[in-house]
């Protein structure tokens, strides 16, 4: 493989990951410049694209306290052609938003010791309040809205 | 076997190794690796050593700067912070005192 294919291969799968666009460019310079330096093969010398692209992610978790309990804590940026695909996976991983900020920046946190699956769902709405009562009447809870967009998380349990 | 147990030794410090390697001023990550390397550590590939300068980075250890420049599109300087300098203070301590004690037992054992 060379470094092109592999540069490529690893913004695509960083981005799925939700890290935003500066991180991915530095990240790709960084690897561009060893590998430049280095004459080393990619894959030899960083692993497939895929598992450094989550060891990167992983990095970026921090570790916490609060309510007694030991979180890890993870914000991503996404949009809305991509941000589903996204929380659908982290869910499954344990992932739970606790706010969606300005630019779509979306807050999680997850159990260090035990995750729980979260499901997400995303309405679109100019009636907040409206929709936000039609969604808590089947058991969803709102994580954070952003434009027009409101999205609601329950456990993946409440949903299978 | 031997060999996994100088990976596994070189796992658990290696932190601690670039953060010594930040004393004396920043460093980007490819010069890192040959520092480690002209150490005598052996070749510390970029697959370990990026990720491990994220996680040093996102807990504070370590500041990284961006800078473009003449060698190409840019590069990420990291530079040792308050924090970083009190973590290899205080673990580098604990590892001193952990190599004493093992020398001690190693050449007890006749290991010279």
């Amino acid at each position: 493989m060379t470094t092109e294919e592999y540069l490529t291969d690893l913004a695509v799968q960083l981005h799925a990951l939700g890290l935003d666009q500066r991180r991915i460019e530095e990240v790709l310079g960084e690897v561009d410049d060893h590998l430049v330096e280095g004459g080393d093969d990619p894959v030899t010398e960083l692993g497939p694209a895929r598992e450094y692209a989550l060891r990167i992610q992983d990095a970026a978790v921090r570790e916490g306290t609060s309510d007694g309990a030991e979180w890890q804590h993870w914000a991503f940026r996404a949009d809305a052609w991509a941000e589903m695909n996204l929380l659908e996976h982290l869910g499954r991983e344990g992932w739970e938003v606790i706010e969606v900020r300005r630019d779509a920046h979306f807050a999680c946190r997850r159990h260090a010791v035990d995750p729980q699956p979260w499901a997400y769902r995303r309405r679109a709405s100019m009636r907040p309040r409206r929709t936000g009562d039609e969604m808590e009447g089947q058991g969803w809870v709102p994580c954070g809205t952003w434009i027009v967009f409101h999205y609601f998380k329950r456990p993946l349990a409440a949903t299978a | 076997m031997p060999s996994d147990r100088r990976s596994a030794l070189l796992r658990s410090t290696l932190d601690l190794l670039v953060l010594a390697s930040l004393v004396d001023g920043e460093r980007y990550g490819y010069e890192l690796a040959q520092q480690l390397e002209a150490a005598g550590l052996g070749r510390v590939k970029g697959g370990t050593l990026y990720p491990l300068l994220a996680r040093l980075e996102a807990s504070e250890l370590v500041a990284a700067t961006w800078r473009t420049g003449e060698h190409g599109p840019g590069r990420r300087y990291y530079a040792l912070t308050p924090g970083g300098r009190e973590v290899l203070r205080d673990e580098g301590r604990g590892w001193l005192r952990l190599d004493d004690a093992v020398r001690s037992l190693l050449t007890r054992g006749g290991v010279t």
